[in-house]
């Protein structure tokens, strides 16, 4: 197991891999979310109690486990970068970061879209609600800290130590309606006790979360190569005015603070 | 563990020669709770009924500006690497300085709690819940504080950045705080509610040093 994330460390190895992954994965996304919209805006049946509202489940359930499993993702990744040093780890952390905000931002805007038919409100505070937006906030006070740094590496050490320090709150999240139940309906797929939700509505929706997923690991791996360009971009920049200085320069730009 | 006591009665002499700054953050702590009453307007039930949550808000409030400081001056003047030079653990000194900080800069915000306490009409048999409840709610804040102090030093904006980290980890303790000095008021019992509370301090008795020497240990090796 550790030998293949050092294997992987190396970005060039990295990008030799990751880069033929991505039209996989772009090809992918789309397929699942023609062959999943088909399905849940057409195929499914309306809910009994819900009716046609019900069909917004089929976007917000995919983002909000998108949105939990990519802190996740965050937390494991600031791991790999804290214990071994890997870069890459701060770099694939980096780049889910604002993606998990984007998605925890659609779970509570589908979920207000959701809410105002059904409870009658736009927002309540309920543990849920709550704790979303919580996690949301995370990934905004991670972006900051991370980019809050006149050093690139300083900004990346003290926001992993923050995403494991954060880590703590993902439970809290997946749980809270079963500790506080009070308005969102309690979980209905993962639970003790098999599934309560009917295959004709489960099947899109587990489409819709493949294209989910895949589509997340498209724009993932494609940031994380636009962030390594970058950093290439950097070096070479910074290698390229070195050698146009003359040695006088050079002794200059030493002396300097 | 006598590391630990050195380094708590230096943060006292050093308190005292701060002693201004925190007469200050009371002084805000006060004004921050009077904006309310002018802000809702002067019903003594409502302002009865939202007492405990104001005051619980104002203390987060005048408790947070502070935090950016706590490691601060310590990392401009070079103290923290003589610390990691020296025989000292640098958990006896992040201990004693988020004890100290505990108790000289956010203990007297509970002395002026009763004070308070007038302007919202709150009934006296509060005044021990409210307290407690208080006192162990600012010290989960001040550790989860140490932890936003040692990851930002050395950043742009700290008191901002320190805010954005603190304000949404201190969600769970103002959540039980104010549940537990709340329900003294309706007449339940508060049992439940302090459980929970001590039981976040405690947590972050053991994660809180652990982050911040993290923290402190990365910002010195990049220097």
């Amino acid at each position: 197991m550790a030998g293949f994330f050092d294997f992987m460390a190396n970005p060039t190895r990295f990008q030799a891999i990751a880069k033929p992954l991505r039209p996989f994965c772009l090809a992918l996304a789309v397929m699942c979310f023609a062959y999943g919209l088909f399905l849940s805006l057409f195929a499914s049946p309306a809910d009994y109690q819900q009716g046609e509202a019900v069909r917004i489940m089929y976007v917000h359930v995919p983002a909000a486990w998108i949105g939990l499993s990519s802190y996740l993702g965050l937390g494991i990744c600031a791991l790999f970068y804290l214990v071994w040093r890997h870069p890459l780890g701060d770099i694939a952390a980096r780049a889910i970061a604002p993606i998990g905000a984007g998605f925890a931002g659609i779970t509570l805007v589908t979920g207000s879209l959701w809410g105002y038919p059904i409870w009658g409100t736009w927002w309540v505070w309920d543990a849920r609600l709550t704790s979303m937006l919580v996690l949301f906030f995370f990934f905004i006070g991670y972006i900051a800290l991370a980019n809050g740094f006149e050093r690139r590496e300083r900004g990346a050490r003290m926001a992993a130590i923050l995403a494991l320090v954060g880590c703590v709150n993902l439970p809290i999240v997946k749980f809270s309606v079963d500790w506080w139940h009070t308005l969102h309906q309690p979980a209905s797929i993962l639970r003790s006790g098999g599934v309560a939700i009917d295959s004709s509505m489960l099947w899109p929706l587990m489409v819709m979360f493949a294209g989910f997923q895949a589509f997340f690991i498209w724009i993932v791996l494609h940031r994380m190569g636009w962030i390594l360009a970058e950093r290439r971009l950097e070096a070479r920049l910074h290698q390229s005015k070195r050698a146009h200085l003359k040695p006088s320069e050079e002794q200059n730009r030493k002396l300097a603070p | 563990m006598n590391g630990f006591f050195h380094f708590l009665m230096r943060e006292y002499r050093l308190s005292l020669a701060r002693l201004g700054d925190h007469l200050t953050q009371a002084a805000f702590f006060v004004m921050v709770a009077t904006l309310f009453p002018l802000a809702v307007g002067p019903s003594p039930e409502l302002l009865k009924s939202l007492g405990v949550s104001i005051i619980w808000i104002a203390a987060l409030l005048s408790a947070l500006p502070s935090f950016d400081r706590l490691f601060a001056d310590d990392y401009r003047g070079g103290w923290l690497e003589q610390i990691c030079l020296s025989p000292h653990a640098l958990h006896a000194y992040v201990l004693a300085k988020i004890a100290s900080w505990y108790l000289f800069a956010l203990l007297p915000l509970l002395a002026i709690t009763p004070l308070l306490m007038l302007f919202f009409n709150l009934p006296w048999m509060l005044a021990l819940p409210l307290i407690t409840s208080l006192a162990l709610g600012l010290a989960a804040l001040m550790l989860l504080g140490a932890i936003a102090s040692a990851l930002t030093l050395g950043a742009r904006r700290t008191a901002m950045l320190v805010a954005l980290l603190v304000l949404p980890l201190a969600i769970p303790i103002v959540v039980f705080g104010v549940m537990a000095a709340q329900s003294v008021l309706q007449a339940q019992s508060p049992s439940a509610h302090f459980s929970l509370l001590s039981a976040l301090v405690l947590f972050l008795l053991v994660v809180s040093p652990v982050a911040s020497v993290a923290g402190l240990r990365s910002a010195l090796e990049d220097g």
